[in-house]
């Protein structure tokens, strides 16, 4: 009971941080800092969301495939807002 | 709601992609597409057609695509006012028919049912995969003729043009650290066929979407040209081996006895996965 | 439910069969049959959970995943063919 109260509490942060990228990604004037709102946002938005799905199970395997999952997501994250910088950068 | 909103945005995505005029802007939109529709078969359960929609038809078309946009030369094709209206025309009523028709398909248990009931004889416990290897089988083997020999006559056209790349060294090591990890997880998506989601195609759509990661880093495989081509054969040629094996001994074309089906099937699903992986990986970088 | 995604396919057809006829370019010709493939693709599978088992039906599922793979190829055909074209009119 009180690990699906977190987990519903932590999946809504979540889902605000992400969010509030989106709306960076929208509102803010150059590129640079857009890429900066969604790719910062991303990472902490989506962490919790896989904090929150880690609660609602209860299986190791799964834990696993989630931690993979976020440690994945974050990697590619950070991968995907240096190529972007970097082709605006040298266009 | 969460249907509609996705039903909404699904459809803008793909009206924008075919009306705007910029060829970049339809073409990423077009990824946009893909993606969405993926979302779309999670909300009907169809995990498996998800997994490979995501990779396939969203990812490879959408670089194929960005393939074409920078190759292509802009230049017009010319449409008349008269087939405006034809086309017009014939959409509407194409339109109007199956607004007609639509309405009229019944809520009912189709073919469903009988594959449920005789899953035990398949060798696989995942419905889907015993439909696609067992149930279904010469429809999966003319799929693989099919997609090899498309490949091979993409081949046979010889184009010296170099796939779309990104020569950058953050990049190359990111997908240098990343492969193994790919080939091991499609190895597991593929085994995981036999009794979940998963499956060959799967599983060598995901190594395929790991080996076009690869190759836009501006990488090749250190992979001789003849090996290349013998597992992009492997699908096809054991798959027909095997049902030709069955039949001379008795058990009639693509037909699997009881006990062996299931050692049966996963190699099947070992050829067609490193056979699937293979040709489309070459369909994305268009020579050898 | 299944209504939307029916009513959904139909549009996706329709739309992107006028686009495959009227447009200019054939990069948005590609795009519009891909389109229209893919709404075949969400009929079908609208299809298979239009039943009365509480697991959707799984043969439409393997059509459908076999279409995707074919789709992709035909795709990459259509796209050295065209390129082939540009070339030979150079």
């Amino acid at each position: 009971m009180v690990f699906e109260v977190l987990s519903i509490m932590l999946m809504f942060i979540g889902a605000f941080f992400l969010l509030a990228g989106s709306v960076g990604l929208l509102r803010l004037g150059d590129s640079y800092s857009r890429l900066h709102a969604l790719t910062k946002a991303d990472v902490l938005g989506f962490g919790f969301i896989v904090l929150s799905c880690m609660l609602s199970t209860s299986l190791f395997s799964n834990w696993l495939k989630l931690f993979l999952i976020w440690l994945l997501v974050i990697s590619y994250s950070a991968l995907v807002g240096y190529a972007l910088a970097n082709r605006k950068k040298n266009a | 709601m969460l249907d509609f909103a996705l039903g909404i945005m699904l459809l803008s995505s793909a009206l924008v992609s075919l009306h705007s005029k910029d060829l970049m802007k339809s073409g990423v939109f077009f990824l946009i597409f893909g993606f969405l529709s993926g979302l779309i078969w999670v909300r009907l359960e169809a995990f498996d057609v998800a997994l490979v929609e995501i990779i396939l038809g969203s990812a490879i078309t959408g670089f194929l695509i960005f393939k074409l946009v920078k190759g292509s030369k802009r230049r017009a094709l010319r449409v008349s006012a008269f087939t405006k209206a034809w086309a017009g025309l014939v959409s509407l009523l194409f339109f109007l028919f199956m607004l007609f028709y639509l309405p009229t398909i019944e809520r009912q248990d189709r073919v469903g049912r009988l594959v449920y009931e005789n899953l035990h004889k398949s060798g696989v416990e995942s419905a889907v995969n015993a439909v696609l290897l067992n149930f279904r089988g010469y429809d999966t083997l003319l799929e693989v003729g099919v997609i090899t020999l498309a490949i091979f006559g993409l081949l046979a056209l010889e184009l010296k043009r170099e796939a779309y790349h990104w020569d950058n060294p953050l990049l190359q090591s990111f997908s240098k650290l990343l492969l193994p990890f790919i080939v091991f997880f499609s190895l597991y998506i593929t085994y995981l066929g036999t009794f979940s989601v998963g499956g060959a195609f799967q599983g060598g759509a995901l190594l395929a979407g790991g080996l076009v990661f690869f190759a836009l880093a501006k990488q090749s495989l250190p992979l001789k040209k003849s090996l290349i081509l013998l597992f992009m054969a492997t699908g096809l040629g054991f798959f027909s081996l095997v049902g030709l094996f069955y039949a001379l001994l008795g058990y009639g074309f693509l037909t699997y006895p009881l006990k062996l089906s299931t050692l049966t099937l996963i190699f099947i699903e070992l050829s067609i996965w490193i056979s699937t992986a293979f040709l489309l990986y070459t369909a994305y970088k268009g020579k050898l | 439910m299944i209504g939307f995604y029916y009513f959904l396919s139909l549009i996706l057809v329709v739309v992107s069969l006028y686009y495959f006829i009227v447009a200019r370019s054939y990069v948005k010709r590609l795009i519009s049959v891909n389109i229209l493939g893919s709404g075949v693709f969400l009929f079908f599978v609208a299809t298979a959970k239009n039943t009365t088992m509480e697991n959707p039906d799984p043969v439409p599922h393997a059509l459908v995943l076999t279409g995707i793979v074919v789709a992709v190829s035909a795709t990459a055909i259509a796209v050295a063919l065209i390129l082939y074209l540009n070339k030979e009119e150079r």
